[in-house]
């Protein structure tokens, strides 16, 4: 019994080994946010010696926002402590564990237990040294538990895949809901909300995680059992529940049309789908009419918002594969690189569509049938005044604004192809760094402002037309740069191909021009600007949206990949 | 001379300080089975890769039906079947989407071909690829390299791994495929018998470096082995002029030549037959080594 610390030493040491570089990343976002909120201050206390001095909170706040994003995910990284198995071609809990002389119970206590540990750990000195905000018990459990629920689903369920990804984002809104419980006045809230019974059914919950996990490790270290058997088969039959192919294909494209469909273009319209059926329509439903225009907000920019993450995954060849290389299933086929990345590029513009085509018929049950239409009714009669008293601007601007956000939808899926399709993995990544180095950039944005103003947000409104004439020319020079580049990306590429590809950019960019324009007629009056440069500096910004030298630039990339050249 | 299907001309490859290839050159006549061979990491996998164009070669020039397959991969790869040691089949699909699928890309498809070989694979059209067998995967990968009767089918490994019975299959399938309609497979393996049952021409890597290529039967013809006792023990290898291995200990030791090698003094001859496939093999790539 002598050696069992010993040996649990020994999984901690493996935990730690697998993971130290997270571990020292995270360690070192910890501690760079804590200096920088115990030194910012003071640096930029100019407000306590000028009377009228700018507020940086704004700016500091986004940074820390920013910054526990990153500690966050980085801390989710640490605690999936999962490996692939090749034998069941999933990825669980570390197989290779079962060999240790350790209990089941011990493999799946130990690692949940360092989890919970480092969590609240991390909790504290997130809320006491950069928040300055007091414990709170009600949170720390809520985070013990959902690390225990977070490890559960990654072990119990590796048959589901990335789907897991799907069930942590709604476990995590369920949690971040249940933070704001006890604030609300405990008497309002029916017996079973209350503080006292939810600490209580939290309880419950991680005990439930714990034993079930345990109980599945267990089963899968002496050879598996029922259980996985029925996960198995459960995603199996509903994936053989998906409409099959019973006609051949009339030509290659149309079959790789299918096949790339299948693998990734299913994925946004499900992704939207799921979101309408599971959090907007409950909380469409629950509205009384004041959330009405909030709700309407989320679901159109949801579209657009899932199709940024969705476009990074959908950007390289394969969309499940953590392996950027083309698939040799597909390298082999006798298909031009041309002709794959206009598969994608088509997959993506029915992706964008169908996605549409459901956001737009949950507006139409929505409005039809249990709307409270009071807060949309305001905005119209703001927009009727604005506009000249016509309804007629109004209809083209619903037309026009449901045409660019697809479109937009459609650019978010492919802008990224060109650096996905080159497997290129480091100059994938690098993609991420304008949005990691992003608060950095506003925070110093924040300091050096010149003038003397009372918030951010108050001086970009104010300032917003001295620095009008800059932006044109940024945007100027932009679409310069991006009509030149494009003519280089495109030289290559058969004249066909550029001559429809240029047929549909113009048509696109006329939609997004004449939205940016009728969009115009109405901002000239609210925006306190020149009104001639901000018309300038919209139509500029049309041209910028709809990518043409980048995706000029895909087939050479996937070209690249494909040969290894 | 006939026609070569693939003509590779000094072609090298380095991965870092590796050189996968280095100045290997070699043709493949049209209707051949051409058979290569060489340890794991000696190159054939990396060799198939750049005949179908999914490696550029980074000096040398391989041309396929006249064709670089990187210049031109859609004109190389429609005539090309290929089935690589591990399938990377998608597993979603079920049997008949993978045939429909395949026949979309290949004019010359037969689908009668395409199900005769299903059936003999003995391949469910409704189930799924994840729920097939290792050998079944391996045959639906030969149903889809072969069902468009390519003019080069280009095996890599394709029974590694597999029991004999699937082995059979695939050995059979390659048979057929070239004696009813003479055309050319290009086939790597380590299962010399294999190679030796069904290639007429092979070529031997070795490090990278193809160290044997032609006819079979003149290898087999060319080279000897042989056996030579000594008058006293040896304690370390005899230098044997002509030699490509010797293997031994004592007083007898096992020699692999390429030409006739003359008598060395104080041993003489106990044995001398035509070496197989495997004693060439393993002369080339193990030399000299003692047993004592």
């Amino acid at each position: 019994m002598g050696c069992i610390p010993l040996r649990n030493l020994a999984l901690i040491r493996d935990i730690w080994w697998r993971h130290r570089t997270l571990v020292c990343l995270l360690i070192g976002v910890t501690v760079f946010t804590s200096l920088l909120n115990v030194a910012l201050p003071e640096s930029v206390s100019m407000s306590a010696d000028n009377p009228s001095g700018f507020d940086a909170r704004d700016a500091v706040e986004l940074l820390n926002f920013h910054l526990i994003i990153a500690a966050l995910l980085l801390f989710l990284a640490i605690c999936g402590y999962t490996e692939f198995n090749a034998q069941k071609g999933s990825i669980g809990f570390p197989h290779r564990l079962f060999t240790l002389p350790l209990s089941s119970f011990e493999l799946v206590a130990l690692p949940m237990f360092l989890g919970v540990a480092a969590a609240e750990l991390l909790g504290l000195v997130w809320r006491t040294l950069i928040f300055g905000a007091n414990l709170n018990v009600w949170g720390t459990m809520l985070i013990g538990v959902y690390v225990v629920v977070y490890q559960a689903v990654l072990w119990t369920l590796p048959a589901l895949g990335s789907l897991r990804m799907l069930i942590h984002g709604v476990v995590g809104m369920v949690f971040i809901i249940a933070l704001g419980l006890p604030s609300f006045p405990q008497e309002t809230l029916p017996w079973w909300l209350r503080e006292g019974f939810l600490m209580v059914w939290l309880l419950v919950v991680a005990l439930s995680a714990f034993f079930g996990c345990w109980s599945f490790v267990a089963q899968q270290r002496s050879g598996g059992g029922l259980r996985r058997d029925w996960i198995r088969s459960v995603v199996e039959r509903a994936s053989d529940v998906a409409p099959r192919r019973r006609k051949d294909f009339n030509s290659a494209a149309a079959a790789h049309f299918w096949f790339e469909w299948r693998r990734s273009g299913f994925m946004l319209p499900l992704l939207v789908g799921a979101m309408l059926v599971a959090v907007i329509g409950p909380l469409s439903l629950g509205d009384d009419g004041g959330g009405t225009v909030r709700i309407l907000i989320a679901v159109l920019a949801m579209p657009m918002v899932l199709a940024f993450p969705v476009g990074k995954a959908f950007s390289k060849p394969d969309l499940w594969s953590s392996d950027m290389s083309v698939p040799s299933f597909v390298a082999v086929r006798p298909i031009s690189t041309d002709d794959l990345v206009e598969t994608k590029m088509k997959v993506a513009a029915v992706s964008a569509a169908v996605s549409w085509l459901l956001v737009c018929a949950f507006i139409a049950l929505w409005f039809g049938l249990w709307a409270s239409l009071d807060g949309l009714n305001m905005i119209r009669l703001l927009l009727w005044a604005v506009y000249g008293h016509s309804m007629y601007p109004q209809y083209a601007l619903v037309i026009l604004s449901l045409a660019a956000a697809m479109l937009m939808t459609w650019r978010f899926l492919v802008s990224s192809l060109w650096l996905g399709l080159s497997g290129n993995r480091a100059l994938f990544a690098t993609t991420a760094i304008p949005y990691s180095l992003a608060p950095i950039f506003v925070l110093a944005f924040a300091i050096l402002i010149p003038g003397n103003e009372d918030s951010i947000l108050s001086w970009m409104y104010r300032g917003f037309g001295s620095v009008l004439p800059t932006l044109v020319r940024i945007a100027a020079i932009a679409v310069t740069s991006k009509l030149w580049i494009a003519a280089w990306s495109w030289r290559d590429i058969n004249r066909v191909r550029v001559r429809q590809y240029l047929f549909l950019w113009i048509c696109g960019t006329l939609v997004l021009v004449a939205f940016a324009l009728v969009s115009w007629a109405g901002l000239r009056y609210i925006v306190p600007s020149d009104s001639d440069q901000l018309r300038s500096l919209l139509v500029l910004c049309a041209l910028l949206v709809i990518p043409f030298a980048r995706l000029g630039l895909a087939p050479g990339s996937l070209a690249r990949n494909r040969h290894r050249l | 001379m006939p026609e070569s299907v693939v003509a590779i001309t000094n072609l090298s490859r380095r991965f870092g300080a590796k050189a996968a290839l280095n100045d290997v050159s070699l043709d493949v006549p049209r209707g051949s089975v051409f058979g290569l061979v060489g340890e794991n990491g000696a190159g054939k996998s990396t060799l198939i890769k750049h005949i179908l164009g999914l490696w550029r070669a980074e000096t040398g020039a391989i041309r396929v039906f006249g064709v670089d397959p990187v210049a031109d991969p859609v004109s190389v790869l429609s005539r090309v079947g290929y089935l690589s040691e591990q399938p990377d089949l998608p597993e979603w699909m079920t049997v008949i989407e993978f045939m429909r699928y395949m026949q979309a890309f290949y004019p010359k498809w037969d689908p009668l071909y395409a199900e005769e070989l299903r059936r003999q694979f003995g391949l469910d059209r409704d189930k799924r690829i994840r729920v097939l067998s290792k050998g079944q995967r391996a045959k639906l990968g030969l149903l889809g390299a072969q069902a468009h009767r390519p003019d080069l089918l280009l095996l890599d490994e394709p029974s590694s791994g597999l029991d004999p019975i699937v082995r059979s299959d695939i050995l059979a399938a390659v048979i057929r495929t070239v004696s009813e309609e003479g055309r050319t497979v290009f086939f790597s393996s380590h299962l010399l018998e294999e190679i030796e049952r069904v290639s007429d021409h092979i070529a031997m890597l070795h490090q990278g470096k193809l160290v044997l290529c032609g006819p079979l039967d003149e290898i087999k013809a060319q080279y000897r082995r042989m056996t030579l006792r000594f008058e006293t023990q040896q304690s370390t290898a005899p230098a044997v002029p002509g030699a490509v291995s010797v293997r031994g200990a004592g007083r007898e030791w096992t020699i692999i030549c390429n030409q006739a090698i003359k008598p060395i003094d104080g041993s003489h001859v106990i044995d001398d037959q035509a070496a197989s496939l495997n004693d060439i093999f393993i002369g080339i790539a193990g030399g000299v080594h003692s047993l004592a």
